[in-house]
């Protein structure tokens, strides 16, 4: 949150690719677990059935009940928990909150409402001020998951421990005891439990806040009072992320993990962006009494930013090449083209026509007829849309059983690409996507490139990547030189 | 300067292809504006009141002549009014070759044309505009109409009925009123005038005179914010205000009680601002209808209705789109156009017991608020509250003030100053400079380092001639947008100490 203060409107996604901070391999030093060393032992460890977690009994007095108290990151971050002094010598799982309280960006995810941007935004929104608008505090707190308002101490811990690992209020005491470790994967989940091992659990995750939903939206108001876009990818989010987990022993020990993770992730998102249609599009009227068909569609925030906002200060005649490819009536922005370039990547990957008919007949209806004045039109949206997020969904969940995920289908189709000059490259979100996309390819399995060859293709990936970068302090993207691009792809291996 | 009109000879030859003038785009809402003008042999009297104001070419079925029938009396070399400032000035004018950039040679054109894949000169959305043949059902060859570009008869009004009558020496002192029901156009009165350009440079339903989104991404340039008087006094006026004609003419109007021109230069800036306003009110209405329609010829949302900057800024930190703010209105929902509203406002501001043009137009911009676009059905509704208010303006301001009215003149000076300084958007306040810059710089009001001074802040941080704005000095250009709190500020005026 704070990277993205500073640095525009691109979103983590672009900010990552485009600024692309050192990767924060955090837990790479992490040895097998030892036992805990703390004295008198971790009563988490020893604890038997019945006993009350330490961190204290739930604070009745709080408004909204037991929920708040619990839900804060002091419930986990004791030092005898998770909070403990960090070191090489006892287990990640004892200094995890406390790993995540220095590097994790989510952690002061509500401060950045304190900013002078996030002031004007407010003011522009009429909402009061943002780190007391619900409308902000949803993403950039836990408030999502409390009935009642956050008192402050709970909106200054951010998007917190709950938001991800969630909502602790049926687990928070009885994950400490033995009981736990014998509990199974959906006895956890009934108690709002998440296990976030996989993949495509930890992306669902994800898509909540950084794609959106019905609750988590940021719509064209936000962005046009000042928010930045969101372009979320999930591989190079999960690579940058700061860890506060030591992989041994989860699927990151997978070869194909990375591979994996790009190819769940880019089910997951599309599913997830064509859920957040589905919303939109069902949007009840603003206003009960009159027939005004939907408050709110067309939702801008659906469409390529730069379809609309192009200058039109050039006095030079156009040409047929300049109409955006695949537009399908002149003077219509595209769909989405972040998550379509992403899926059609992915989609065709294997069989499964599913998806890419869903994203075919959802962009020719989209391109097509985007004005509020139907209803009808807007019914098929949302059916379309609907079943577009299920296909992908599926295909997640396909992908995720698969024993095995390998890309070279995808490096083929982005060496086809570059090669044909086709049109999917012609965008600034294709290249981008496919330059996401060769990085999890490359990256493979740790083992499958030495440092030599490693050094190469990192030094070969910057170069693609800086010719993308945003010029400073715009969020135009630069025109896309796809000579560089296919130059440069040409020395990847 | 004796020079009588002539009567013209009563065999003409017809031009061939006659055009019905009916609308293009939008068959469906024709019907009801068609209205039938008199006939030559009906004068005097003229058989059909015809409205005097706010008459565009839609309010009459009447049929274009052509510019040869014209030039026939007003070519002469000299001569009161059928001289060298009719015709051949005329030709010096722009809209006398607008017809040449619909053909394939322009390279815009066919650029355009396989775009949308299209024959311009057959395309009758085309046409309405770049000549007044528009009317044709279907373009089907080039008739001589479709020659003439925009030529006398499209300001003046298709001259089937006058063409003989006004060549009449009793004509010239016929009440407005009079020559405007056989089909002419009162082009004096501000109103009418503005309503006159703005059916093309606005756009026009009822003429089927509208340059769609899909024209515009297809590559036809920006329409430029205009303001009238600044305008036409740049294209070379082939007409002198009745002040400026001979003395014996000047008393002939007079004993034969014509009316002549009541607003003074500044009035007319202001009520023509209203004029080109409430075009692009109506245009809203008129649209909306359309698309409400049984069988709607156009769709919903039609973007180029709507505000060309509210999409089309650059997105840059720190954002200028953000700096200027939304003023009460939803973040990021396109509105309507907001170059018309500082001159509209200025006349407003100028004019006793009238509301803010904000205010005025709330009604309407709520409902870019409330859905993005509008509903097409409440926008119908909505307009009619500013149409009205619009409308009341206008003729409150039109009966004009005594000329050497100095209070009022330094009254509507200061409302287009405190326009400017209002201004939240760089090309409302070039409409409104080049409304104030004349003003200013001859006002007795403020000494002569004051005026120019002023004059020169604000036309150096617009980019104007100081002598004000002229087609060809005000392209739009995003890229290089003054900071808006500058322009503001410039606009700020001194108080006048100087001598008088």
């Amino acid at each position: 949150m704070r990277r993205q203060e500073q640095t525009g409107w691109g979103g983590l996604a672009a900010m990552g690719f485009v600024l692309f901070a050192a990767g924060m391999e955090l837990a790479r030093t992490a040895t097998p677990e030892p036992p805990c060393h703390l004295e008198p032992p971790c009563p988490l460890e020893s604890r038997g059935e019945g006993e009350v977690c330490p961190t204290g009994p739930v604070d009745e007095s709080m408004p909204g009940g037991a929920m708040p108290s619990r839900l804060g990151v002091a419930s986990c971050s004791a030092s005898s928990c998770h909070g403990g002094p960090k070191g090489t010598n006892h287990a990640v799982s004892t200094f995890a909150a406390t790993l995540w309280m220095e590097r994790d960006p989510h952690a002061r995810a509500s401060e950045v409402l304190h900013s002078g941007r996030s002031r004007r935004m407010a003011e522009l929104l009429g909402i009061g001020p943002a780190h007391q608008a619900h409308r902000c505090l949803v993403c950039h707190s836990m408030a999502d998951l409390s009935p009642t308002p956050l008192p402050d101490d709970l909106v200054a811990d951010g998007v917190g421990c709950a938001s991800c690992h969630g909502n602790p209020t049926a687990w928070g005491s009885e994950h400490t005891l033995d009981a736990w470790k014998r509990m199974g994967r959906e006895e956890r989940a009934a108690l709002g439990y998440r296990d976030l091992s996989t993949p495509l659990d930890r992306v669902n995750n994800c898509t909540r806040c950084h794609v959106g939903d019905a609750e988590h939206d940021v719509d064209h108001a936000l962005i046009a009072a000042g928010h930045p876009r969101l372009v979320f990818e999930f591989a190079a989010y999960q690579k940058r992320y700061p860890r506060h987990w030591r992989p041994a022993g989860r699927a990151e020990v997978g070869t194909d993990f990375k591979a994996r993770s790009w190819a769940v992730g880019q089910a997951a998102t599309l599913a997830a962006t064509a859920r957040l249609l589905e919303a939109r599009v069902s949007d009840p009227p603003a206003r009960a009494t009159s027939a005004v068909p939907g408050g709110r569609w067309p939702e801008f925030a659906e469409f390529d930013c730069q379809g609309c906002h192009r200058s039109i200060a050039s006095v030079a005649p156009p040409s047929v090449d300049a109409v955006r490819p695949g537009w399908s009536a002149i003077g219509t922005p595209a769909w989405q083209p972040w998550t379509q370039a992403g899926g059609a990547l992915l989609s065709g990957n294997s069989a499964d026509g599913d998806l890419d008919a869903g994203l075919a007949d959802l962009r020719r209806l989209l391109e097509r007829h985007w004005g509020p004045a139907d209803q009808t039109r807007r019914g098929r949206v949302r059916l379309q849309a609907r079943a577009l997020a299920g296909a992908a969904a599926r295909r997640a969940e396909a992908l995720e059983a698969l024993d095995e995920v390998d890309l070279d289908d995808v490096a083929t189709k982005i060496e086809a690409l570059v090669a044909e000059g086709g049109p999917g490259i012609g965008s600034w979100e294709a290249a981008v996507q496919s330059v996401l996309a060769l990085e999890a390819v490359l990256d493979g399995g740790p083992a499958q490139l030495g440092n030599t060859e490693r050094n190469d293709v990192d030094r070969h990936l910057e170069g693609l990547r800086e010719s993308l970068r945003y010029p400073p302090r715009q969020e135009t993207p630069p025109t896309l030189r796809r000579s560089d691009f296919k130059r440069l792809r040409a020395t990847v291996p | 300067m004796g020079h009588r009109p002539r009567r013209l000879p009563t065999a003409l030859p017809r031009p061939g292809a006659l055009a019905a003038f009916v609308l293009l785009l939008a068959a469906p809402v024709a019907g009801p504006l068609q209205r039938s003008v008199g006939r030559a042999e009906d004068l005097p009297p003229p058989p059909t009141a015809a409205p005097a104001t706010g008459a565009t070419s839609a309010t009459v079925t009447a049929t274009f002549k052509g510019t040869e029938t014209c030039v026939r009396c007003h070519r002469s070399e000299q001569g009161e009014w059928t001289g060298p400032a009719t015709t051949l000035h005329w030709r010096e004018d722009a809209h006398s070759r607008a017809h040449l950039a619909l053909t394939p040679t322009n390279e815009r054109t066919a650029a355009i044309e396989r775009v949308l894949g299209i024959e311009a000169r057959r395309t009758r959305a085309c046409v309405a505009c770049h000549s007044h043949s528009s009317a044709e059902p279907a373009v089907t060859e080039e008739t001589p109409l479709l020659h003439a570009g925009i030529s006398c008869e499209t300001c003046h009004g298709a001259s089937s009925a006058y063409l003989e009558p006004h060549a009449a020496k009793e004509w010239r002192f016929l009440p407005t009123e009079k020559k405007s029901s056989f089909g002419m156009h009162d082009l004096r009165s501000p109103s009418v005038k503005a309503a006159n350009c703005a059916a093309c440079h606005v756009g026009d339903i009822g003429s089927g005179r509208l340059v769609t989104h899909a024209m515009y991404a297809a590559g036809h340039p920006p329409l430029r914010p205009f303001e009238v008087e600044s305008f036409s006094a740049a294209l070379g006026p082939h007409w002198r205000r009745i002040e400026a004609k001979p003395e014996q003419v000047r008393a002939e109007a007079a004993a034969a009680g014509y009316r002549t021109e009541a607003a003074g230069p500044i009035d007319r800036s202001l009520i023509e601002g209203l004029g080109v306003l409430r075009q692009s009110v109506r245009l809203a209405a008129d649209l909306a209808a359309v698309a409400e329609g049984e069988t709607p010829q156009v769709s919903w949302p039609e973007l180029s209705l709507h505000d060309c900057r509210a999409c089309h800024h650059a997105l840059i930190l720190p954002s200028e789109r953000q700096a200027l703010g939304y003023r009460r209105h939803v973040p990021g929902r396109p509105t309507l156009p907001r170059w018309p509203l500082g001159l509209a406002g200025a006349a407003l501001r100028s004019t006793p017991d009238q509301p803010a043009v904000d205010d005025l137009l709330t009604p309407l911009l709520a409902e870019f608020d409330a859905v993005p676009f509008g509903s097409p059905r409440r926008v119908v509704v909505a307009a009619k509250g500013p149409l009205a208010g619009i409308d009341a303006a206008i003729a409150t301001l039109t009966p004009g003030r005594a000329p050497g009215d100095e209070a009022g003149d330094r009254a509507a000076i200061e409302a287009l100053a405190s326009a400017g300084a209002a201004a939240d958007d760089i090309d409302a306040a070039r409409v409104v400079a080049a409304a104030l810059l004349p003003a200013l710089a001859t006002s007795p009001t403020w000494g002569a380092d004051e005026r120019r001074d002023a004059c020169d802040r604000i036309a150096a941080i617009l980019g104007l001639d100081p002598a004000g704005m002229s087609p060809g000095s005000h392209r739009p250009a995003p890229t290089a947008t003054p900071d808006i709190r500058a322009v503001r500020a410039a606009f700020i005026l001194p108080a006048p100490t100087a001598a008088r």
